[in-house]
């Protein structure tokens, strides 16, 4: 006898023609099927037996495949449809989403290998450098074999003749002109190539900047010291007739031939074993400086161009919009500001040298005529030093004391009582001045004021201020630099939840892979369920932009969201709570309401699904054994690193990846009868995690990189200068500079016999 | 008297969304009140109910929700949209029209 079809394979029957959307073949199904037992209760109602009742209900039910037809019909656009944002969900939002988070991860990563990369000085091992994406801080340049091709073409021919050659030209000028020892060569070829240019000495005061006598174009092929030493003069000479009035070529032929000729009891360690005597170490060279430093004396002036090469280093950079390029405009900036104070600092320390051997030798008229350079020297550095950058001026005061108070004693031994009593005057004025920058330094408000610092400032603010020493600096004037802070701290959070989503949304889909894989024999295959967008956007907006938005707006709001304090004030752990908290929020509310709405549906839709304590059981176990897994890797690493022993190491990982294979395959097997439940629970919660990575992607990233442009562009304490395009002075930040221009101010008052 | 089964099927859609303007129901409930208010005379099967609502629904007419009755059981309750609200004033003001003419034509008015 044919067995009666049971009311689950009647609806199933009747639904068939769905099969190609499973939800909604599940729904539908699960309708009939509860219609039918409708039916058989009103027939027991009605005084039928059990048996009886099933039996009309069937047999009211009609023909299940005219039925079918039917459904399909009446279901067809909707299935259509609905097989059309499926696959758009598979096939453009999940891969959106990987890519906006590797865009995001990438591009973030890219910024920093390219900033690294850009400050990498060895040329024989040149960095791999990654391509930057749009819309990530710092811009590409051409590779250094594409700028070396085109640097060379340019030779000889007129640098703005092609873009490409324009472009390198304009890269030769950033990478060429860096200020280092290695790079003297190439500067000087860039000056060879634009010597016509109506400012092609500031290239050679630059190039004079950063060569010495020890260069191997003046060392190849030299005969002797003498040949060498005579290139580099000549070389140096050559400047003095490209610029006869500057002083810069004298001081640099003057300091090397005095660190060639002798030695002072300055420039001796400080030490009891150490006699600290002045010594000729060579007559003839110490005779020439004594005379190349009495020709700089008579120079009107010294310009060393630092200011005019910087501007054309920082204006082929890429205007600066975030932290990596400012960073980048600091270590240009460093790179052509610092590097010639050893030399003035080692003439200086000579001058009173030269003149104490000199009077030693009885030349008393030779030894106060060396003593007289004093002041025009200092005079001529100090004049270089305004606009120029803090450190510098700082070098210039500490030059101006030294000589001062050396020219004193020496004047005094000498018996010119009137050049003792005015640079004994001019002593006590450079020290008024230094005293009261000092002063200023240690801060009138005492403890106040650095506690201040400690709380309000930024991190990198706490650092530079002591440097920028007079600066009492309010709260407000360090707002935007702790904001940037704040904002970098946040951008960085950011980060991490889309890494964490994006881990999530990955061992989604691994998990429902694997589920397709493991139901393919039970017929029972796991699908993706549709929510309806009002489910997706409550889960947005409850799980990421409510808490985004009230995180927003109760961190800014003044005295109780804790944005007038820096993070290295006492604020930090409330700082990292808050974040944290937040991030946790929208890692899990969105999973947590979407899970919920499936759980609801899969519930409508008749699949069986484990009860919590079932599902608690075996999580823990599973989680169990990957954390034992790991415990024992960190185990093994720690003995292995000890005992320098990587077999222990290969053995735990085995046996570790044995264990979490073991665990995976208990827990698909423990839930294999709630198979469709897990896969389509998995294959599900893909959505939200897409659509928070798309959201966050596309909104919190670009505002928060926005506001970190903003911010940099406000602060004046730690950056804000190099915004400035038209920028007419060479220093770091325009608070650096405030200070700079005013203790340069004071001591060029007190050179000049102001005060 | 059974009807022509094209008569029944024309006025379905209308009496579906007369009733489901009342309040929600599920498929079963539709059919029960159907019979009840016809005594009997429209004996609507499966077959003529839900391919009418999935088709409603699929034009965004009515909107499914799984509610759990007292004893537990969960039934797909169809309620109707704001757009499905207005289509079924629509149908019902046409049948109006319709019956009205088609009156007037049998007995000389529209009553």
């Amino acid at each position: 006898m044919m067995q009666e079809p049971s009311f689950d394979t009647l609806a199933s029957e009747a639904a068939a023609g769905l099969r190609g959307d499973r939800e909604l073949y599940l729904e539908i199904k699960e309708e009939l099927q509860t219609h039918l037992e409708d039916k058989a209760a009103q027939y027991a109602r009605d005084g039928h037996d059990e048996e009886e009742s099933v039996a009309l209900a069937k047999q009211s039910f009609g023909s299940p495949l005219d039925m079918a037809a039917e459904l399909v019909e009446a279901n067809r656009g909707r299935m259509r449809l609905r097989g059309l944002l499926r696959l758009g969900f598979n096939a453009l939002i999940i891969p959106l989403a990987i890519v906006l988070a590797l865009y995001v991860g990438y591009g973030r990563f890219a910024r920093l290998q390219v900033m690294v990369s850009r400050f990498n000085f060895d040329s024989s091992n040149p960095p791999t450098q990654l391509p930057t994406l749009p819309f990530f801080g710092i811009e590409d340049y051409p590779a250094d074999e594409q700028v070396s091709t085109d640097a060379n073409s340019t030779v000889g021919k007129s640098p703005t003749s092609t873009a490409s050659a324009k472009n390198a030209d304009k890269y030769a000028v950033l990478r060429q002109l860096r200020g280092n020892e290695q790079n003297a060569k190439e500067i000087r070829n860039y000056w060879e190539t634009h010597r016509s240019d109506p400012d092609s000495n500031i290239y050679f005061a630059y190039y004079t900047l950063y060569s010495n006598a020890e260069l191997p174009a003046f060392r190849r092929g030299a005969r002797s010291a003498q040949e060498k030493e005579a290139r580099y003069v000549a070389e140096i000479r050559q400047g003095e007739q490209i610029e006869p009035q500057n002083a810069l070529y004298n001081i640099t032929l003057a300091t090397y031939y005095l660190q060639t000729g002798m030695i002072s009891k300055e420039e001796r360690p400080n030490s009891p074993e150490v006699p600290q005597t002045d010594e000729v170490l060579n007559r003839r060279a110490f005779e020439l400086g004594i005379a190349e430093l009495q020709r700089a004396a008579r120079k009107p002036y010294l310009h060393t161009y630092q200011m005019e090469v910087l501007a054309k280093r920082l204006n082929v950079l890429p205007a600066p919009r975030l932290t990596e390029d400012y960073l980048q405009q600091v270590t240009v900036s460093s790179s052509v500001l610092f590097p010639e104070f050893a030399k003035w600092r080692s003439l200086a320390r000579r001058i009173p040298g030269c003149a104490r051997l000199l009077l030693a030798e009885g030349r008393r008229a030779d030894a106060e005529a060396v003593m007289d350079a004093w002041k025009p020297f200092t005079l001529q550095l100090v004049q270089d030093s305004t606009n120029q950058s803090l450190i510098k001026v700082l070098v210039s005061v500490a030059i101006a004391r030294m000589l001062s108070k050396s020219a004193a004693d020496i004047y005094g031994q000498l018996g010119a009582t009137d050049k003792a009593t005015e640079a004994r005057s001019t002593f006590t004025h450079l020290e008024k001045v230094y005293a009261g920058w000092q002063k200023a330094r240690q801060y009138t408000a005492g403890n106040r004021f650095e506690m201040m610092m400690h709380d309000h400032a930024p991190i990198l603010t706490n650092l530079l201020l002591p440097v920028f020493g007079n600066m009492v600096l309010s709260v407000s004037e360090l707002m935007p630099g702790r904001m940037h802070e704040h904002v970098i701290i946040e951008e960085t959070a950011v980060q991490g939840v889309l890494l964490l989503l994006m881990l999530a949304l990955l061992g989604t889909l691994c998990q429902g892979v694997l589920w397709l894989y493991q139901m393919r024999r039970a017929a029972a295959i796991p699908f993706l369920l549709l929510p309806p967008a009002k489910e997706i956007m409550r889960a947005l907006l409850l799980g990421i932009v409510l808490p985004m938005a009230i995180y927003w707006v109760y961190s800014r709001l003044p005295g109780i969201g804790g944005r007038e304090f820096g993070w290295s004030s006492d604020m930090r752990t409330r700082f990292i709570i808050e974040i944290v908290i937040v991030g946790f929020i929208m890692l899990w509310l969105p999973a947590f309401l979407l899970k919920r709405y499936i759980h609801r549906r899969c519930e409508d839709l008749g699949i069986s699904r484990p009860t919590r304590k079932e599902e608690r059981i075996s999580n823990w176990k599973v989680r169990g054994a990957i954390f034992a897994a790991l415990l024992l890797i960190a185990v093994a690493v720690v003995f292995a690193v000890r005992t320098d022993e990587t077999y222990p190491l290969l053995g735990a990982t085995l046996l570790a990846i044995g264990i979490i294979y073991a665990a995976v395959r208990y827990a698909v097997r423990k839930r294999h009868e709630h198979g469709l439940y897990y896969g389509t629970l998995a294959r599900s919660m893909a959505t939200v995690y897409a659509f928070a990575i798309i959201f966050l992607s596309l909104t919190a990233q670009p505002w928060l990189l926005y506001n970190e442009a903003q911010w940099l562009r406000k602060d004046t304490v730690c950056f804000g200068h190099f915004a400035d395009k038209h920028q007419t002075v060479a220093g770091f930040t325009p608070v650096e500079i405030r200070a700079a221009q005013k203790l340069n101010g004071e001591l060029l008052a007190v050179m000049e016999g102001k005060k | 008297m059974p009807f022509n089964t094209e008569l029944v099927g024309s006025t379905v859609e209308l009496l579906v969304l007369k009733l489901l303007a009342e309040r929600a129901m599920y498929g079963y409930e539709i059919i029960q009140i159907v019979n009840e208010r016809t005594d009997g005379a429209f004996n609507w099967k499966e077959g003529t109910l839900y391919p009418v609502l999935h088709r409603l629904e699929g034009k965004g007419f009515l909107v499914t929700e799984w509610q759990a009755a007292d004893s537990g059981k969960k039934r797909r309750y169809y309620k109707l949209t704001t757009k499905g609200r207005g289509h079924a004033e629509e149908k019902v003001a046409e049948w109006r029209t319709f019956s009205g003419s088609v009156n007037a034509v049998l007995y000389g008015s529209a009553v």
